[in-house]
């Protein structure tokens, strides 16, 4: 007990002061409820005029802050990338057919309700998802949010016991070609003010009414490529995991 | 039109280029052609972006979202010749580690030269932006794609298990990145760097904004592998491939450093009390310099040797940056400038090495590379600029940096940075020594490290002389190093960089008012002496030949000296555990304390 | 003046880190860190609340409305992407490590030291 003592004695004297300074800095901010930051107003006022935007959210995410969300797309393409490195097959392993192989759940079978289930919610919520891409400059939500839906809608299939099928859809290059589309949009999107003489992202699409589903300029142009790269890496994901269980196969004991 | 934004836009689109050609991954000639030339051009834009920032600082405004009334709502890259000089050090970098992956290396599939574009751009984009939450982004996508990097070689444990622990500890310091920007905001309102620093010019500080200050200095001192968060830094960098251990020891870590220095002196340099934190970015500095020396003394890894010589020139630097003075800055940025340069080519040399023997195990290599002439030659030449050798550019930023010292009243210093920088070489030079010349003998104190010096090939074929393209980074970068010592020009351009750095009104006028402030030329440059450079490198020298040498050191008085240090050693030893769950601790432990201290000092 | 929510991130960081600091399985080490992520969605979202505030959308808002702060929703949003990436890329570490050492714990196998 004692040696175990000593050893998070020094976490804990760390987190004490952490905790209190933290604390005495946090209560020497205005007080909670009380903000009176300049970047929200300034926002709020000068969305309308100048964008035709009604949702805050998505005017600063886009817009005002594009470039941020530029690099944010972009942390999903590299995390992606990565997660595909490093799943890859080792040297001591080989690949076998589709087959659920692992020992604890050999007899599993998805219950029929799931398989159901997922041919029922499916086109539901791909459809909710395309909604919420397409609206992501009207109403909460957005490219990322919407493209998350995107991908749940891959997962029924996966929770439906489907996981060949969800397999053969990644496996050939169309997902990885969306997303790479994705990403790529987004960088080219920014790229069309420069040739009119703008700074890169600047909005310059016709900024329609208000309300309207065409409107805000670029922002639903970005919203389905921020959309498509994130449904696209999050499909990609789950194929790379999926395949460690279930194509991946230890060749040899080392 | 403007050529900021190219930088970054043009390593993230090739980047997503190459992933979209997986069909042509087979023909990796064009992967490497693509990316190369992509490295290239993004160093010339950063050349043509830092020529024209001498003449004066350049704001690129985003979606031209500029200022409206003085309150930024955009984003901005600001291009000062310190901005640009680092981002054009981070696609040089990039091109002399591409060349020496050129064909050579196991590559699978594209995601190498993915990854190695996103790295950059995250990299362009981390130096050049003047937006604290842009910097935030930044990080975290320079994070993603170097712990990516580091774990490349899934078939050992070392890599997964350091690109783990850098993993988690720069994810944990991007947490107070994080609380540090919420804070800043809350006291400030805006997210920009000149806005921030307008807002706070002249206020007391508050417990909020000391906290915010440091809070935003432990994220990025994480990165730049400062005591006690460093411990992530040689578990990372030993194991990742040769290409990127150039990069992350040539220019992320710097980085890291640069951010602080930015932040400090854009936002809260007319707030905090510069005694205060002199002192204490002082004392860090130079206990991260001393144990990263020692550290580096001990290791057999020849990576991870490199690597705590890192760590040893990263505290070197921020001496230099927390002597908070122009000259001192100048100088450190022509330091890492010069390191960058030195270190690059000190691991692409140790990248020949794996090319030809699979090892980085100094006892294993040594006397194995005799033949290796060229390489050796430039190795030893490497670890001699490491100790600050005239005219290399470490000799010209180190001899500034202590130079300002001594001026400050800090006459402490020099000496002690110079055994620091001498003893780091020394490690480098000693494993030189045995390793091309097979001097010295088996049983060195180092021989308690555990031999972790086994290596899974990073290249295909290994027999055979090296190939040429392998040694043209390294000479390339030893001729860079060269240059910015020698030539007066790089040095004017360095002070000038720290003129226009710490010019704290100027920044926040053409940020926020776009309203060009006359640039005050800083004085003729006067180079550093000689002769405090010289007697640091004969001090690497005499460490080497300590490990090595025999005669007067040998038998009982190695023994001696050994049991004397045995103690601190081990305890030294201990500390660098290797476990995630230590760092973490000493990581609370540290920012702890460092809170507590600016409560009490700012 | 209520601080509670500042309390809650508080806590949330330093649990979070404890975990961390006394894991001994990945996987729970990476669900603890991405608790010390959420004090930083907190934090961000209660800074720029604003008592009685509706959401920043202003579709059927009288003009006059309180609202909170847009531009911390937005950072918010990044900082939850940021946090999902990394624990994906954490997760295939862990996975890659299991399979090579057979351990989940990050104190069972030897590491490098020193």
């Amino acid at each position: 007990m004692s040696g175990k003592l000593r050893h998070y004695l020094p976490f804990l004297l760390g987190a004490l002061l952490l905790g209190a300074t933290l604390l005495r800095a946090l209560c020497a901010l205005p007080p909670f409820g009380g903000y009176r930051g300049a970047y929200g107003p300034i926002v709020l006022n000068t969305m309308e005029p100048l964008r035709h935007a009604q949702q805050a959210v998505a005017a600063v995410t886009f817009d005002y802050r594009g470039f941020d969300t530029l690099a944010e797309e972009f942390i999903l393409f590299a995390a992606v990338a990565g997660c595909l490195l490093l799943l890859r097959r080792q040297e001591s392993e080989a690949a076998h057919d589709p087959v659920d192989q692992a020992g604890d759940r050999g007899d599993l079978e998805p219950a029929p309700a799931m398989l159901g289930l997922g041919v029922l919610m499916f086109p539901f919520t791909l459809l909710l998802g395309i909604y919420v891409v397409l609206h992501g400059h009207l109403s909460p939500g957005g490219g990322f949010q919407g493209g998350v839906l995107l991908a749940t809608a891959f997962y029924y299939v996966y929770l439906s016991g489907e996981y060949g099928d969800l397999l053969g859809m990644s496996r050939d290059h169309a997902v990885s070609h969306l997303e790479a589309t994705g990403a790529a949009g987004y960088v080219l999107v920014g790229v069309l003010a420069l040739p009119a003489g703008y700074n890169y992202l600047h909005n310059l699409l016709p900024l329609g009414d208000k309300g309207e589903l065409l409107s805000t300029g670029m922002l639903p142009l970005l919203n389905i490529a921020v959309g498509t790269e994130v449904a696209a890496a999050f499909l990609l994901l789950i194929a790379a995991f999926l395949r460690q269980v279930l194509v991946i196969r230890r060749e040899k004991k080392p | 039109m403007s050529l900021a934004p190219f930088p970054v836009i043009t390593a993230l689109f090739m980047a997503v280029f190459l992933a979209a050609l997986e069909q042509l991954s087979s023909r990796r000639r064009i992967l490497d052609i693509l990316s190369l030339l992509t490295a290239l051009a993004v160093a010339a834009v950063d050349f043509l972006l830092l020529d024209g920032s001498l003449s004066g600082t350049d704001v690129y405004w985003f979606g031209d979202w500029t200022p409206m009334g003085r309150f930024p709502a955009g984003i901005a890259f600001v291009i000062d010749p310190a901005s640009a000089g680092l981002a054009l050090l981070s696609a040089l970098l990039t091109v002399a580690a591409l060349l020496f992956s050129w064909h050579h290396f196991h590559a699978v599939r594209t995601y190498y030269h993915t990854l190695m574009l996103l790295f950059l751009a995250s990299l362009q984009g981390f130096a050049l932006t003047g937006d604290l939450f842009n910097m935030f982004v930044f990080f975290e996508l320079m994070g993603v794609a170097a712990y990516a990097l580091t774990g490349y070689k899934i078939e050992e444990s070392g890599p997964l298990e350091g690109a783990l622990n850098f993993a988690v500890m720069n994810s944990v310091a991007g947490f107070m990145v994080l609380l540090g920007i919420a804070l800043l905001y809350a006291e400030t309102g805006g997210l920009n760097l000149a806005w921030a620093g307008a807002v706070l010019s002249g206020k007391p500080p508050g417990p909020a904004v000391s906290a915010a200050f440091i809070l935003l200095a432990i994220g990025f001192l994480t990165k730049g592998a400062v005591l006690p968060f460093h411990f992530w830094l040689p578990d990372a960098h030993s194991v990742a491939p040769t290409p990127a251990s150039v990069l992350f020891s040539g220019i992320m870590v710097q980085l890291g450093l640069y951010a602080v220095a930015r932040i400090y002196w854009v936002v809260f340099s007319a707030t905090l009390d510069a005694e205060a934190l002199r002192g204490i970015f002082l004392g860090i500095g130079v206990a991260t310099a001393l144990t990263g020396g020692v550290m580096a003394c001990l290791q057999r890894h020849l990576k991870r040797l490199l690597a705590y010589s890192t760590v040893s020139h990263s505290g070197l630097m921020l001496a230099g940056i927390a002597l908070l003075d122009p000259r001192a800055l100048g100088g450190t940025l022509l330091y890492i400038v010069g390191h960058g340069c030195v270190k690059g080519a000190l691991f692409i040399a140790t990248g020949v090495l794996v090319y030809h023997h699979r090892s980085v195990d100094e006892k294993h290599l040594r006397g194995r590379c005799r033949r290796l002439r060229w390489t050796g030659v430039l190795f030893c030449l490497a670890g001699l600029a490491l100790s600050g050798l005239p005219p290399f550019g470490t000799w010209a930023g180190k001899g500034i940096i202590e130079e300002t010292a001594s001026q400050l009243g800090y006459h402490f210093l020099p000496p002690l940075l110079s055994v620091c920088a001498a003893l780091s070489a020394g490690a480098v030079l000693r494993a030189a020594g045995g390793i091309f010349f097979g001097l010295g003998h088996p049983d060195v104190i180092t021989s308690t490290a555990p031999a972790t010096g086994e290596e899974a090939p990073e290249t295909d074929h290994s027999r055979g002389p090296t190939p040429r393209i392998m040694l043209v980074p390294l000479v390339l970068l030893l001729l860079a190093s060269l240059a910015v010592g020698a030539l007066l020009r790089v040095q004017q351009v360095a002070e000038l960089a720290a003129a226009r750095f710490v010019d704290r009104t100027g920044y926040h006028a053409l940020v926020l008012e776009g309203r060009r402030t006359p640039v005050h030329q800083p004085a003729p440059p006067a180079r550093p002496g000689m002769a405090p450079a010289l007697a640091a490198t004969i001090a690497a020298l005499a460490v080497a030949a300590f490990f090595l040498a025999p005669g007067p050191l040998q038998g009982r008085t190695r023994e001696g000296v050994k049991a004397l240090l045995s103690g601190p050693v081990a305890l030294l030893r201990r500390l660098h555990s290797g476990y995630i769950g230590d760092y973490v601790t000493w990581f609370v432990c540290g920012t702890g304390i460092l809170m507590v201290l600016a409560q009490l000092c700012f | 003046m209520t601080i509670l929510p500042y309390l809650v991130v508080i806590e949330l960081l330093l649990v979070g880190l404890y975990g961390i600091a006394g894991s001994r399985n990945t996987i729970h080490l990476v669900s603890c860190l991405f608790v010390a992520q959420s004090s930083t969605y907190l934090l961000l979202l209660s800074i720029g609340y604003v008592q009685g505030g509706t959401a920043p959308i202003t579709d059927e808002i009288p003009g006059n409305a309180r609202m909170v702060d847009p531009v911390v929703q937005a950072l918010t949003l990044t900082d939850i992407v940021v946090g999902a990436t990394v624990s994906a890329l954490l997760l295939a570490f862990a996975l890659q490590r299991y399979k090579l050492t057979g351990t989940m714990d990050p104190r069972r196998e030897p590491p490098q030291r020193g």
